[in-house]
């Protein structure tokens, strides 16, 4: 639970921070998106070296990123071997069955890791360089278009943020529940899987009582401060559009004319 | 049993964060049979010394003796569940970790755990029970059905029911109102006289330490800054002061009707009542 890196924010104060979080969520997804229209692998290098320097400028070490990309790399490797396996052409330097290494594959396998890795990257400095509630109001924002067509986004962005605000609170009592089960003699991790699946119950339990019990709470007090969803309202951050913003659109537009209009 | 910290340093590490120190290099001795209040600002590590106690938190430097057993920063499994099954831990809010089907279930989940026999696990919870003042009638209601306070007694329940040697309390009466929190500790300080227990709690509340406590461990910063007798910390304002402990009530009373009457009082009345009778000894009243 504490390895999980993907998804936490580091407070900071590089400027990317500072950068607005619809930019910054719109260049992430078009970043990765971008990565599936390399076709060499200069470029794929290109990127990489680019995504590590974007990685550089948020001040946050190497290690941890790196630790971001663990929980994942069976996954990698399996599609990357599957990828190297599967392809053939150029020179086959290994032959079973339908399975061969060869060099188009070996190249293509290269590709396919640089690529996941890259988008893990690139979307872990989306995270931890943005806060949890940037992050929801960016997303309110840029879906906002689709209220015309009656989807609740007032609805949608205040459950969100809520979820997200309560996921501290949720890891605090796991562990809180956790200590006072095992002072009580439970030990996890133990014996055969079932037996483990068992022991979470005295566990997981607790937080379910203690969650519902809290979001009754809150619906109760969304209801008496008179919290209606539909109404037009102000926000509390207000979302800026700022000088950096607009250099970081036409960096983003340079990379994207380099991709589509040189690469051919 | 009896607890020594030599040196102790820990901390909480989370995924790539390391705090500093919460705890650095304590040493600390308390007593067989002796009920110690800790106390302290928020953040001072009184719960992290809990933690230590119960093998919850390991040290990073130093090593703790628990009775016969000694805890250090590579401590097997066998010695920690034995320190586990001695030091009964109440956390705050106890109530929060239910989740049995039945209040019986709830409370047999500790010394099941430990590897009691279905026979001796009825009697423990029998009279963990009968200890905080459950009814017998309540054991096949489901925990979660119950008064917060009859919660909170089930939880404690849960904890007693394990027969430790140590106990170590976090807070255990915050929440409930004066009468609730009487019967607690008065429910506590019985049993730590009936049964020779070595009482450990943290708390807020001074006029706790004044009725239940013999001694005091005043930490701040992750340090012992003083363990002295009940009697003594009242009688170091210096102390006080420092480490902004407000006075209990009956000690703020005295002040004031020593300030008015112009001359100290020579008992040290630690409840109302014994303030009064002092007062008519004296022939102030």
């Amino acid at each position: 639970m504490n390895q999980l890196i993907f998804g936490r924010y580091f407070p900071g104060d590089s400027f990317i921070h500072h950068l607005d979080p619809r930019f910054k969520l719109i260049f992430a997804l078009i970043y990765v998106g971008l990565l599936f229209f390399l076709e060499s692998t200069f470029y794929y290098l290109l990127f990489f070296v680019l995504t590590l320097l974007l990685m550089e400028q948020t001040g946050v070490k190497l290690a941890i990123y790196v630790k971001g990309v663990k929980p994942l790399i069976w996954l990698i490797l399996f599609a990357v071997t599957l990828r190297i396996m599967t392809t053939s052409g150029g020179d086959v330097y290994l032959r079973y069955g339908p399975f061969a290494i060869s060099s188009f594959g070996l190249t293509l396998g290269l590709q396919t890791f640089l690529r996941f890795v890259m988008i893990i990257f690139i979307s872990t400095v989306l995270t931890l360089t943005t806060k949890p509630v940037e992050i929801t109001d960016a997303l309110y924002f840029l879906l906002k278009p689709l209220k015309y067509i009656k989807v609740p986004i007032e609805d949608l962005s205040l459950m969100l943020s809520i979820a997200l605000r309560f996921i501290p609170n949720l890891l605090d009592e796991t562990d809180k529940v956790m200590n006072a089960q095992k002072a009580r003699g439970m030990v996890f991790g133990q014996g055969s899987l079932i037996n483990q699946m068992k022991a979470l119950v005295p566990l997981v339990l607790p937080l379910f009582q203690n969650s519902l019990k809290r979001a009754e709470d809150m619906a109760d007090v969304l209801e008496v401060k008179g919290y209606q969803s539909n109404q037009k309202r102000s926000h509390y951050r207000e979302l800026k559009w700022k000088k950096q913003d607009v250099f970081g659109s036409l960096f983003l537009l340079m990379l994207m004319v380099v991709v589509f209009v040189f690469q051919q | 049993m009896q607890i020594q910290l030599n040196e102790v340093s820990a901390d909480y590490s989370v995924g790539p964060f390391r705090k500093t120190n919460v705890l650095s290099e304590l040493s600390l001795s308390i007593e067989q049979g002796a009920f110690t209040a800790v106390i302290g600002e928020t953040g001072a590590g009184k719960s992290s010394v809990l933690k230590l106690v119960n093998g919850l938190l390991l040290p990073t430097k130093g090593h703790l003796q628990v009775g016969e057993y000694t805890l250090e920063k590579n401590v097997d499994k066998q010695t920690l569940n034995a320190i586990r099954k001695n030091v009964g831990m109440v956390f705050q809010f106890p109530e929060n970790q239910l989740f049995a089907e039945t209040v019986y279930d709830d409370i047999a989940f500790g010394p099941r755990n430990f590897g009691f026999t279905e026979v001796e696990v009825e009697r423990l919870v029998e009279e963990a029970s009968a200890t905080v003042g459950l009814a017998r009638h309540l054991f096949t209601r489901s925990p979660f059905n119950l008064s917060g306070g009859q919660q909170r007694r089930v939880a404690i329940a849960g904890v007693l029911a394990t027969e430790p040697e140590i106990l170590v309390l976090d807070e255990p009466a915050a929440g409930l109102d004066p009468e609730g929190k009487r019967a607690i500790f008065d429910m506590l300080k019985d049993l730590h006289q009936r049964k020779g227990l070595t009482t450990v709690m943290v708390t807020h509340d001074m006029d706790d330490v004044v009725h239940y406590a013999d001694d005091v461990i005043v930490m701040a910063k992750g340090e012992v800054k003083a363990h002295l007798s009940v009697a003594e910390l009242f009688n170091q304002e210096a102390l006080l002061k420092r480490y902004r402990l407000e006075l209990p009530e009956v000690l703020r009373l005295k002040q004031t009707i020593e300030q008015a009457k112009g001359q100290p009082l020579r008992a040290h009345p630690k409840t109302v009542d014994e303030l009064a009778r002092a007062m008519i000894e004296e022939g102030w009243v």
